[in-house]
């Protein structure tokens, strides 16, 4: 590492020579006429579109009209050159976030940008800024440090740390195709598509760990040892992580807790979005909150799910009708009422039931099923709503519990034992 | 009245900068880096072996440089020597090359003809520093100097002593050891089997095809003897002939080989993995004519990017490196070459491996005028080792067809 700081420090020597500083000065000076020209180039009628794509270009453009008079006073112009590239390069970056939002959500975009397209930019850049000073293949061998007696170069673990956070970041894209082509050709569900991506993912970023160890030079006896040392660690400090981690998988192979999966959480139906590597990531429909619940949770406790075996769901409205109407009509308008509802299920179908015979009316229970269970609380909603309609149009009454107020009068000889003496 | 706001702003700035300007250290005690770039001559890529040890033998230089001069640093940048031009090409354009280059003549001599380095300067005291044979194979048409002679690296025999207690002698003592079945390996490289040609005196025909002349017939019976060996050689079970250099050093290193030619530029290398067991011995000479060993010759050239201070100490650490003293301090620590200094002597009776390398240079001066106008990216030397080396070796070809290409091909204006 010593060596490595010693490198870096090393090419401010550059600094020394007037070709190198002259082509700086020159990229400074377009890079800071343009910050002040940016407010006039803003305010000139264009459409944003044309504004954008001109404060892009504009200050490359001006370092590039620089660089053609380096030549003439027979100065080097490479450097100016490569850092207008590299300036155009992140400009035209930053506006292609605005032309993928049309065809990805927003949020892709972002991810896409932030953790895929500017750090691997950001990466090239550097390394070619690197191979302008010095010699890549001579970094790259240099020593970084010894591990299990092995000497580890710093080319290997840098191909080592890149190639793992890509194949983290960028494995997700084809594991999800494979998915939907299995999703396709196999017709499994939704949530088997979502599973199979995940162990997709969870797989090849596994080999490819594997593959990076081998490759940065652990052989097979100090992989043993690195495992011997993660199960004393997993007996004490990371017990919860690795529980947590293979509680996860247990959970995909089983496929109890899948993404797309609803589960009552706390009384409250909740869509599985995302079976995380720690924690699985719930979303509740009635105030739009996720949850962040470890997945050992789900593997120890019991829980209850709509979507085991099927996603409908059985679900109820109560309501009482008064006394001198017919049973048999009421159930059967109950009945047909809910088969109006857009999104009951027509089968099975739904069922009226006669519950019991309370103070004030009959009470009668509707049960019909639906395709979501996310979606029960607004359906009930909109059954109740056509029950009452349908009950004002068939003139059947629903009474209400009515108290009768008396004025209890009291004699003018009692005395009155509220009354302040 | 009120002061500008410029000169309001920038007086303070100025005055303090004049203040400090008694601070500030004389120009020749400011603090120069040198960037220097090193061409590591070897096939396969870098690798944190020979990285190291190019890196230390060039701090041993350095190292007594900066006492004399405590205010330069140098830092230097490794390269495989087939990459050197392209990153040079790269790195120059930006106005950041290096100030030295340390790599082989035949690559100075590229990087001359492209533009990438500055002619050495003619001085007297560079010119004293090495012999003109050497400065003749680094000199262009137009009488530039590519580069200034540094330290030779001769070709030589590496054998295992466990497996071959006295190397072999003569050419065809070569392939009697072979065909005993001790493991022989050479590599498929032309001017690494120019040796070969030697031995049958096949040079000054290979030299006057070079020059566009058509042999005698002596000459091509010479020729044509040489090649005729290199099929027999190859036909042989024991002995093999591999892709490069580096090959032959890891299977001399395994043992799966007893005898190869090498480069002196390895004895470190193969002195890590093999011990005791390294031989060193000149290479086999003909039954009429010697061995012509080809060496390889480590040059400084100057890059283009310097700035006056940089080009100075540039200069100064070439003189430093080819002054008599340094270059038999260097010879003698390390083992492994000999200096370009004709004025250096060396004690030739304190190791066998000197004495080995100054034989070997004395036998390759005969091939160093063939060597001056065929360089190594002459497409001459390509054509041949795909039109004649490769198929003879793979039997493809006779020694009588294998001849008259040959001829063709040296005849051939570069």
């Amino acid at each position: 590492m010593r060596d490595l700081i010693r490198e870096a420090l090393g090419w401010l020597g550059y600094l020394e020579r007037g070709q190198v500083l002259l082509q700086l000065l020159a990229f400074s000076a377009a890079w800071v006429l343009v910050r002040r020209l940016r407010p006039r180039i803003t305010r000139l009628p264009l459409r944003r579109r044309w504004r954008s794509l001109l404060l892009a270009i504009a200050g490359p453009l001006l370092a590039t009209l620089l660089s053609t008079l380096l030549p003439i006073a027979h100065q080097s112009f490479g450097l100016l050159r490569f850092l207008v590239v590299l300036w155009l390069g992140w400009n035209l970056l930053t506006l292609s976030q605005g032309l993928l939002h049309r065809w990805l959500p927003e949020t892709r975009v972002h991810q896409i940008h932030s953790r895929l397209l500017r750090p691997l930019y950001l990466l090239a850049a550097v390394l070619l800024l690197i191979n302008k000073v010095d010699s890549l293949s001579d970094l790259a061998v240099i020593q970084v440090g010894q591990l299990f007696g092995m000497s580890i170069e710093l080319g290997k673990v840098f191909t080592a740390v890149l190639v793992s956070y890509l194949l983290l970041v960028g494995s997700g894209p084809p594991a999800a195709a494979l998915a939907w082509l299995a999703q396709k050709f196999l017709g499994i569900s939704e949530g088997s598509r979502k599973a199979m991506e995940l162990m997709l993912r969870y797989t090849v970023v596994g080999i490819g760990v594997m593959a990076l160890a081998f490759h940065v030079g652990f052989n097979g006896t100090a992989l043993l040892a690195i495992a011997g040392g993660l199960s004393v660690g997993l007996g004490f400090g990371i017990q919860g992580v690795f529980s947590n981690f293979i509680s996860g998988l247990w959970l995909l192979f089983e496929g109890s807790v899948r993404p797309g999966e609803v589960l009552m959480i706390d009384g409250d139906p909740c869509e599985v979005r995302k079976l995380g590597l720690r924690a699985t990531l719930l979303w509740r429909d009635r105030d739009n909150a996720e949850l962040l619940i470890p997945n050992q949770t789900f593997f120890t406790s019991a829980a209850t799910t709509y979507t085991a075996s099927d996603r409908m769901r059985r679900s109820q409205v109560s309501v009482g009708a008064a006394y001198h109407h017919d049973p048999a009509e009421v159930i059967a308008l109950l009945e047909a009422t809910a088969l109006q509802v857009p999104r009951v299920l027509r089968h099975p179908a739904p069922k009226g039931l006669l519950l019991s015979y309370g103070d004030s009316a009959i009470n009668y229970a509707l049960r019909f099923w639906i395709e979501n269970p996310m979606d029960n609380v607004g359906i009930c909603s909109e059954v109740n709503q056509a029950i009452w309609t349908a009950f004002k149009q068939h003139a059947i009454e629903i009474p209400f519990p009515q108290q009768v107020q008396h004025n209890a009068e009291t004699h003018r000889d009692q005395p009155d034992a509220n009354r302040l003496r | 009245m009120r002061p500008p706001v410029l000169l309001k702003r920038w007086l303070p700035v100025a005055g303090l900068a004049t203040l400090l300007s008694g601070c500030v250290p004389s120009r020749q005690s400011m603090p120069v880096m040198l960037f220097v770039a090193v061409a590591v001559q070897d096939e396969s890529n870098l690798t944190s072996d020979n990285a190291a040890l190019f890196r230390e033998r060039f701090q041993e230089l350095i190292k007594d440089f900066r006492r004399i001069h405590p205010n330069v640093m140098v830092q230097p940048a490794l390269y495989p020597e087939g990459q050197l031009r392209q990153q040079l090409q790269i790195r120059d354009r930006a106005g950041l090359g290096p100030d030295l280059i340390l790599t082989g003549a035949e690559s100075a001599n590229t990087l001359l003809r492209a533009g990438l380095v500055d002619p050495m300067p003619n001085t007297p005291q560079l010119r004293d520093a090495s012999s003109p044979e050497l400065r003749q194979r680094l000199t262009n048409r137009r009488g530039q100097l590519a580069g200034q002679p540094m330290v030779l690296f001769p070709q030589l025999a590496c054998y295992d002593r466990r497996q071959l207690a006295t190397p072999p002698t003569t050419i065809s003592g070569l392939l009697k050891t072979s065909a005993a079945g001790v493991p022989v390996g050479l590599p498929m490289d032309l001017r690494q089997l120019l040796w070969t040609a030697g031995t049958f005196g096949a040079v000054p025909g290979l030299y006057e095809a070079a020059m566009g002349r058509q042999p005698s017939p002596l000459q091509t019976a010479q020729i044509r003897h040489w090649l005729s060996w290199l099929q027999e050689a190859s036909d042989q079970q024991r002995f093999s002939f591999q892709p490069d250099q580096t090959s032959l050093r890891h299977s001399l290193s395994k043992g799966s080989l007893a005898w190869v030619s090498c480069s002196s530029g390895e004895l470190d290398l193969l002195r890590e993995t093999m011990g005791n067991r390294l031989g060193v011995a000149t290479l086999p000479n003909g039954d009429a004519h010697p061995a012509t060993p080809v060496d390889r010759l480590r040059v400084l050239a100057l890059g283009r990017n310097s700035s006056p201070i940089q080009r100075q100490m540039s200069l100064a650490l070439i003189e430093f490196s080819v002054g008599p003293l340094v270059q038999r301090n260097l010879t003698l620590e390390s083992l492994s070459f000999l200096p370009s200094n004709p004025h250096v002597r060396i004690p030739v009776q304190s190791s066998g491996v000197l004495q080995a390398m100054v034989d070997s240079r004395q036998q390759s001066r005969s091939v160093e005028t063939l060597l001056a106008d065929v360089h190594q990216e002459d497409p001459r030397i390509k054509a041949m080792h795909a039109e004649v080396i490769v198929p003879l070796l793979f039997g493809l070809v006779e020694p009588g067809l294998a001849t008259d290409r040959t001829i063709a091909i040296l005849r051939r204006t570069p």
